[in-house]
């Protein structure tokens, strides 16, 4: 702060040189004045050599707690005024750091990315309410992007039962035509198969159905893989125990074979012309036979080995068009999530800023006041 | 004293300082106590102040000496706010000091000047003590009032006039 200097009157100016000359101890400094310095500066109380030595000895220990002590300890001092910037950076860094959590807790409503947690808790909740849309479907934009479900098959079955499975699936997806080829592919990953497949592509409204059958074993991968490929609108699951009827197919297929092997035992043993032709058409039938009831075991041995997915892809159209639909992190994506990051970023600073200033501008004051007053008291103690 | 000076430097800066000021230093809170006791324990506070707070020194906002007698000054005040007393100085050395016949006259015109300086009020007496003992400039004794130099210089011709009339008044 700088002080308001005025120009001194030229007689006490005057005075002034002349004490400065008697201070100097000018010869030619007026005598009454140098007289006065002298006597003035006789009567200045002057140390006890007891006291003297004492100081001398703390000064030379630094004041017994000498910072030279501290140091000893590697540890930095710092003056308030130097911890300034650093507690300027520490709170840029905090601001960056709830931007950055701000943008990614608000990135999820755009599904453009992978989900977080509570995303990925909507499909389980649909799952457990099977069909039906939910209110959460709009944020879905991305198809492949969507936080897919970990769909699990029902719970297991006993051993030495045989149960048929069979689950629905009901996707959603802006691109209907690559949902479709994702799910040939997820089939053929878990070595199930196609066994009907009807696509409609269209402009935002297409949709297929497709019938699967994969591995029993398989299908909770299957169910997985299928359910990242859309967003999840439903999800059936059934489970029929069919041991009977294995039990009954493999039974009667057994049968048929020890007819046979009973009716090829009888015809080597044959003699008779007639013998061997009644036998021989009896093996012909029971050939047939045996056949029939091959095909209804291995009927049902293929409903029990092989589940059943019936997957319904429904198009909708895109509400952002120039959002990507894909299952991938693009370019895009890190650009808008950067750009979001940085409106957030300045949002906060604008926040900080709007709360930071006044209190520093408050602190200021109190501290201006703080000091002026402490200046005020010691000068009154003078003056008492 | 710079503030960026290296430990050794700084308390090597620091020691010549207080070689060169101390004497000055006690004086001056002697003089604005007048009390030797609560001088020493002043001075000997002021020191180490000065000692502790060296870095904060910024010669731009005046000289070492200036700073140092600015600590002292406060210490000096916060002990007579403490204390919320003003102690007779104990003249030792008046008391103790012989004297002999010719030097009647000077300690006679010394003991008018102890008076004068008694008389005078602890203002002033506070200027004096910085103008004569401590052998500040009024540039320096402005940075130490936190005044003008121009302020300081007309309060020290004040002083000084009070100082020179109680020297003249009649006892």
């Amino acid at each position: 702060m700088r002080r308001r200097e005025t120009t001194l009157d030229p007689v006490v100016a005057a005075e002034l040189d002349a004490l400065e000359a008697a201070l100097a101890d000018d010869p030619a400094a007026e005598p009454e004045l140098t007289e006065l310095v002298r006597e003035v500066r006789a009567e200045a109380p002057t140390m006890a050599p007891e006291f003297r030595a004492q100081l001398d000895e703390r000064v030379q220990s630094g004041f017994a707690r000498a910072p030279r002590a501290r140091r000893g300890l590697s540890l930095p001092s710092f003056s308030r005024r130097s911890l300034l910037p650093a507690l300027g950076v520490a709170g840029c860094l905090l601001a960056a750091l709830v931007a950055v959590l701000v943008a990614s807790g608000g990135s999820g409503d755009d599904g453009g990315s992978a989900g977080g947690v509570a995303s990925q808790a909507q499909p389980a909740e649909r799952r457990a309410g099977g069909a039906g849309e939910s209110a959460g479907d709009s944020a879905a934009a991305g198809g492949g992007a969507e936080p897919a479900p970990t769909a699990k098959s029902l719970a297991p079955s006993a051993p030495g039962r045989r149960v048929e499975r069979t689950t629905r699936l009901e996707l959603t997806t802006t691109d209907v035509q690559r949902v479709a080829d994702g799910v040939v592919r997820a089939t053929q990953t878990s070595g199930g198969f196609v066994q009907l497949s009807q696509v409609r592509t269209g402009d935002g409204n297409g949709s297929a159905t497709f019938v699967l059958r994969v591995p029993t074993a398989k299908l909770d991968d299957a169910l997985a893989a299928l359910s990242k490929l859309g967003h999840v609108r439903a999800l059936e699951q059934s489970a029929d125990d069919i041991t009977g009827a294995y039990d009954s197919a493999s039974a009667r297929l057994q049968e048929a074979r020890a007819e046979r092997r009973g009716l090829l035992r009888a015809l080597a043993r044959a003699t008779t012309g007639q013998e061997i032709s009644s036998l021989r058409a009896r093996i012909a039938d029971n050939r047939r036979e045996l056949q029939r009831r091959q095909r209804e075991f291995n009927a049902v041995r293929s409903r029990a080995n092989l589940a059943t997915i019936q997957v319904d892809v429904v198009g909708r159209a895109r509400k952002d068009a120039a959002a990507p639909d894909g299952g991938s992190w693009t370019p895009g994506d890190a650009l808008r999530d950067a750009v979001r990051v940085l409106e957030v970023s300045a949002g906060v600073a604008v926040i900080a800023l709007a709360v930071l200033v006044p209190l520093t501008l408050l602190g200021l004051a109190a501290r201006f006041a703080a000091g002026a007053w402490r200046r005020r008291r010691r000068e009154a103690a003078m003056s008492a | 004293m710079a503030i960026d000076q290296p430990p050794v430097a700084a308390a090597a800066s620091f020691e010549a300082l207080y070689r060169a000021s101390a004497d000055a230093v006690y004086a001056y809170t002697a003089s604005l106590l007048r009390d030797r006791s609560a001088a020493e324990e002043v001075t000997a506070t002021a020191f180490e102040r000065a000692f502790r707070k060296s870095r904060s020194f910024d010669p731009k906002r005046g000289s070492q000496r200036a700073w140092l007698f600015g600590i002292a000054r406060n210490a000096a005040l916060d002990e007579l706010r403490r204390r919320k007393r003003a102690a007779t100085l104990t003249d030792e050395a008046a008391a103790d000091e012989p004297v002999a016949e010719f030097e009647a006259e000077a300690a006679e015109r010394r003991a008018t000047v102890r008076a004068a300086l008694a008389q005078l009020d602890p203002h002033d007496r506070d200027l004096i003590a910085l103008k004569f003992h401590a052998g500040l400039g009024n540039s320096e004794i402005a940075a130490v009032l936190g005044i003008s130099a121009s302020n300081a210089g007309t309060r020290v011709h004040r002083a000084l006039n009070r100082l020179r009339e109680a020297c003249h008044a009649p006892s």
